[in-house]
This record gives C-alpha cells, structure tokens and sequence, in this order.
C-alpha cells in the first residue's frame, strides 16, 4: 500500500477521534454513545499500520483475492451494526417518548379536572 | 396483479360462509350474505347474538339508566372538529356512559369542541399515531376504574345505537372483547377494493389463528372488559394500528373475543388511515410482520405484564 494512502487513512482516522472529542466536550454527543464511535476511529487507526501481508492474510481467510474489497467488506458489515444499534435505541425511545407524552396527557386532564384553569392555553385557536 | 386480487377478493362472501369456526347462532344473522353454515360451535367460543338491533328486542326489559358510571365510551380523535359535536350528542342520546376523547395532537379545535360537548378530554403532546391515542384512553379507563370500555371513531362512521349492546355483551360477561362487525349485517358500507382485500386476507389468518371466525379485523368499534384494558396499558399493544394482531394477541393472551353485527357507514371525513398506495402496501407488510412475531413470542400472561 502507497505511503500516501496510508498518510490520508492516518489523517482520517485523526480527524475523526478529534472531532468525536470536541462533540463529547460540548456535550452535543453523550459518552454513552461516543465510545463506539471512538472505537471505529482506533481500529481505521490501527489498520493504517498493518502491514499488506497482515491485510493479505485478512483477506486470504475470508476468501478473497483482493484485500481491499475485503477490508471494505468488513468496515460496511461494522457500518451496517452501528446503524442496527441505532434503530434498536431509536425504538426504544420512541415507545418511553410515547408512553410520556400518554401520562403527561393523563396528568393534565387531572389537573384541570381539580383547577380549571386556562385550559386551553396551548390549544390552537 | 388484477388476478391475485381478484383472488384474494373472491373469498370476502365465500369467507363470511365457509370458515367452519363459525358458530351456528351467527349464521342466522347474515343469511342475506351467505348460506348458513351448519359447522358445530367450537369449544369455549361464545356465540354472538343473532339479531341486528339487539337494543331495540330487549329495550324494554333493559334499563339503559343501570349502566351509568360503570363505563366509558372512549372516541380517538385527530383533527376531527367537523363531525366531533354531532358524533358526541348521538353518543349522549343514547347511552349514559362517560366519554372520554383522546386528541391525537389535533391542530384545530377538536378539543375545545369535545370540553364544550361535556367530554373528558386527554390531549397528547403530539401526534402519536391511532393504537397510542387508544392505549392513552385504556391507561385512563383503568385508573377510573371503570368496569367496561366503548371505543368509536370520531368520524360518525360508527352508529352509537350499539354501543349499549357492545357493552352489555361485556357486563354481562358473555365475553372479555366485543368486536362490532360490518360484515354480519351484509349491508350498507363497503370498503374500497384494496382495503377490503387486507380485510378479508388478515380476517382469515385471525380465524385460523384463533380457532373463531373473524369477519372484520379492521373494525374500531369494540367493547373492552377491565381485564383486557389493563392489559392493552402494555407495550405488546402496538402504536400505529391495532388490527388482526392484536385479536391473535387476545386469544394468546387466554380472553374471549367475540363479534357482534354493526351498521357502519363510509367516513364523512373521508380521512381513512390507509389512503394512498404505499401506505396500503406498508400496512400489508406491517401487519405480517406483527402476526408472525405476535405468534413467536411467549403466550403473555394478562397478570405478570410489567405496565
């Protein structure tokens, strides 16, 4: 593999970890979250350092003659779980929003069943 | 294509006559529709009453003002101010029940003009889609206690001359589940052709899955015992359209559902929850998807659900 495209692989993996880190210390991404995304900036940043036999021999096992396609493979396959991952907690959240937004109705009909204040405050005209 | 739905379309009157579940005392009921079915009553299925307007026979003996208190007509609405007040006083004038309207994040006055009609309004923050706004109202019945649930469309499409029979096939425990059915009286609406193809095809799973015939899955007209309401607050019970599922849920669950003969009549509205040609499709997909993981998964325990 060409230094330069190691160089450009070094400098994507760099970029990103420094950017998951910025997101982290604004608090625009939660630690919960970012770990994963730290764990993919090391492994491109591992990779970089492979030496071609190593990806060869990566390639060999899965079958293929062509260690790029390969090394693709593999990165679309840890794309494809991330995105899973995210579904799963995108479900879940969708069911506590939903049972939220079901008790906050609840609540409110009460309040106004015992004061009935200006109950048709938020309610469009 | 036209062949398959036609195929699929042929059994809607075949299907009313041929599913040998049907109980004998139905049969009589759609005679206009189909030949009767003379299959014996399957075991621990309770039979429907036979006549149209069960109200009207028994009126006398019955006094309507007995069920006040005791339950509830529950009415999901979304942008329904339109039809709402006339919807709410046919309700009044004939039942005594409370009413409770859950406001599906209407963007009009559909809640104003529900308080204005003397209803419970539950108003969500946004909208969540037609089996939320329902489970919404169960969440709500269950803390009130009350001992039977009515839900109707907001739409009129519903006629609310049957919401005391519905109730009483409840109260007077002849089932947990009382489901109105358009297709028993073989009259009046009829759906449109690609939504009458998902009616008779998951109507057909629900039958054979249940071991009773299922004539009408889609139907929001229903009574519902306390047991099941309480039930319904688990998140089995599915968000966006509760349909044939939710009765395979039912009968896995150990309750009775059962069907009764109602009138109903196309939406005024006209607002349907399955227009288009992709939602339709979606609906198809979605409704598989359900049933099958519906029946994959543990036979739930009405008493060991975490709410």
């Amino acid at each position: 593999m060409p230094l330069q495209q190691r160089f450009l692989i070094f400098g994507v993996a760099v970029v990103l970890m420094l950017s998951i880190f910025e997101l982290v210390r604004k608090r625009r991404l939660r630690e919960e979250y970012a770990w994963l995304w730290l764990l993919a900036g090391v492994v491109i940043l591992i990779a970089t350092f492979v030496p071609m036999e190593g990806l060869r021999a990566v390639a060999n096992i899965m079958g293929s003659s062509n260690p790029p396609a390969a090394i693709f493979f593999l990165g679309f396959c840890a794309t494809t779980f991330l995105c899973l991952q995210f579904s799963v907690r995108l479900s879940r959240m969708t069911e506590q929003i939903k049972n939220l937004g079901q008790k906050v109705s609840i609540l409110e009909a009460s309040l106004e069943d015992n004061a009935p204040l200006e109950s048709d405050r938020n309610e469009p005209e | 294509m036209p062949t398959l739905l036609q195929s699929l379309m042929s059994p809607l009157n075949a299907q009313l006559a041929s599913t040998p579940e049907a109980p004998t005392e139905v049969a009589a009921a759609e005679d206009s529709v189909a030949p009767t079915s003379d299959a014996p009553t399957s075991e621990g299925i309770e039979a429907a009453p036979t006549e149209g307007g069960t109200e009207e026979d028994s009126e006398e003996s019955f006094d309507v003002e007995s069920l006040r208190g005791r339950g509830a007509v529950l009415i999901p609405a979304y942008n329904e101010e339109q039809c709402l007040g006339e919807v709410l006083d046919r309700i009044r004038a004939h039942c005594p029940f409370d009413i409770v309207i859950v406001d599906d994040g209407s963007v009009d006055k559909t809640a104003k003009v529900a308080r204005a009609h003397g209803a419970t309004v539950l108003r969500h923050p946004f909208n969540m889609g037609y089996g939320a706004a329902l489970q919404t109202g169960y969440k709500y019945a269950a803390k009130r206690d009350y001992e039977v649930l009515v839900q109707i469309d907001a739409d009129g499409q519903h006629d609310p001359t049957y919401i005391v029979p519905l109730a009483r096939r409840i109260l007077e425990g002849h089932s947990d589940a009382c489901v109105g059915s358009r297709f028993l009286i073989g009259e009046g609406y009829i759906p449109p052709l690609a939504r009458r193809a998902g009616m008779v095809l998951f109507g057909k799973i629900a039958s054979i899955v249940t071991h009773r015939r299922v004539t009408d899955p889609t139907s929001g007209y229903q009574a519902l015992s306390r047991r099941v309401f309480t039930f319904f607050k688990s998140d089995l019970f599915p968000a966006d359209y509760p349909d044939a599922d939710v009765l395979i849920l039912l009968y896995r669950a150990g309750f009775r559902a059962e069907e009764i003969p109602v009138a109903m009549r196309a939406s005024v509205t006209g607002q349907s929850m399955h227009g288009g040609i992709l939602r339709p499709m979606f609906y198809v997909f979605k409704m598989l998807l359900s049933i099958c993981v519906t029946l994959l998964r543990e036979p739930p325990d009405p008493e060991r659900i975490p709410h």
